[in-house]
């Protein structure tokens, strides 16, 4: 995850739900910003995680049409990894 | 050199994964509190990688997806159907003290295997990944993933197809 946090995101609040989100962040020994962040960044992750749908931009699904149009090829990157050395075993 | 049992799904009665650490909070909270109970809500399965003692070092979930193209040009959409079923491989991550050993690799070859036997059961056309960041798009792009969108730099959403897997562990002999 990127250190450099050169981006603002403001958000309008009301009081309470400030209050409520300060004593949540002092529960877990954060400050607000990183209670904030943490609990939005979990939130994101998981909504991304399990997408019953993946809605496709028109460039996107025409991209991903041509695609499934073509034949069956090798994918040589994908052979390159899968052909790389271990740094383990498996125990069978 | 260290050995590792095959990828298997998550039992939490055998798993431990109490002190499961990839440097992602959001990854290493979800293996922790939720990982048993979305098995029983269904919405994704995981799978684990873990030492021949129980412990849990790298992890995937897995949930059925469908990748909705319907907003492709009219010619497009005509051809085929909108939507294609695909496997969504949501989370990796794998515990950062045994990093480089290649069983990020590993676990996601499982994965691949599993979607082409899918296909030749019950239809899936791909397997669809979720990059969290720029560096973890290049790890997904060094294993051979193509972006969605083939000219955007923040799309963060990859796939590879099942057809050109299935020719890939082919050609590698699997």
């Amino acid at each position: 995850m990127s250190t450099i946090k050169e981006q603002r995101l403001q958000i309008r609040v009301d009081p309470q739900r400030k209050q409520l989100l300060e004593r949540a962040a002092d529960a877990t020994h954060q400050n607000l910003s990183a209670f904030v962040l943490q609990a939005a960044s979990q939130q994101a992750e998981a909504v991304l995680a399990e997408r019953s749908v993946i809605e496709l931009s028109p460039q996107a699904a025409q991209a991903f049409s041509d695609a499934l149009a073509q034949p069956a090829r090798v994918n040589e990157r994908l052979a390159a990894a899968l052909d790389r050395p271990r740094g383990f075993r498996w125990v069978d | 050199m260290t050995d590792l049992r095959r990828p298997e799904p998550l039992d939490p009665a055998r798993h431990d994964r109490s002190s499961f650490e990839s440097g992602e909070p959001a990854l290493d909270e979800w293996l922790r509190r939720y990982a048993g109970q979305n098995r029983r809500r269904d919405t994704a399965a995981t799978w684990v990688v873990a030492t021949p003692e129980g412990q849990v070092v790298a992890y995937a979930s897995l949930a059925m997806t469908a990748i909705d193209r319907s907003a492709a040009p009219r010619a497009v959409a005509k051809q085929a159907p909108d939507s294609v079923p695909a496997l969504l491989l949501g989370r990796l991550a794998v515990d950062r003290r045994l990093a480089g050993l290649g069983i990020g690799t590993a676990l996601v070859a499982h994965v691949l295997a599993t979607a082409v036997e899918l296909n030749e059961k019950a239809a899936c056309r791909a397997v669809v990944v979720t990059a969290l960041h720029a560096r973890a798009r290049s790890w997904w792009e060094r294993l051979g993933f193509h972006p969605f969108h083939p000219d955007d730099p923040t799309e963060t959403d990859l796939y590879l197809l099942t057809s050109e897997i299935e020719a890939t562990l082919r050609g590698l002999g699997e």
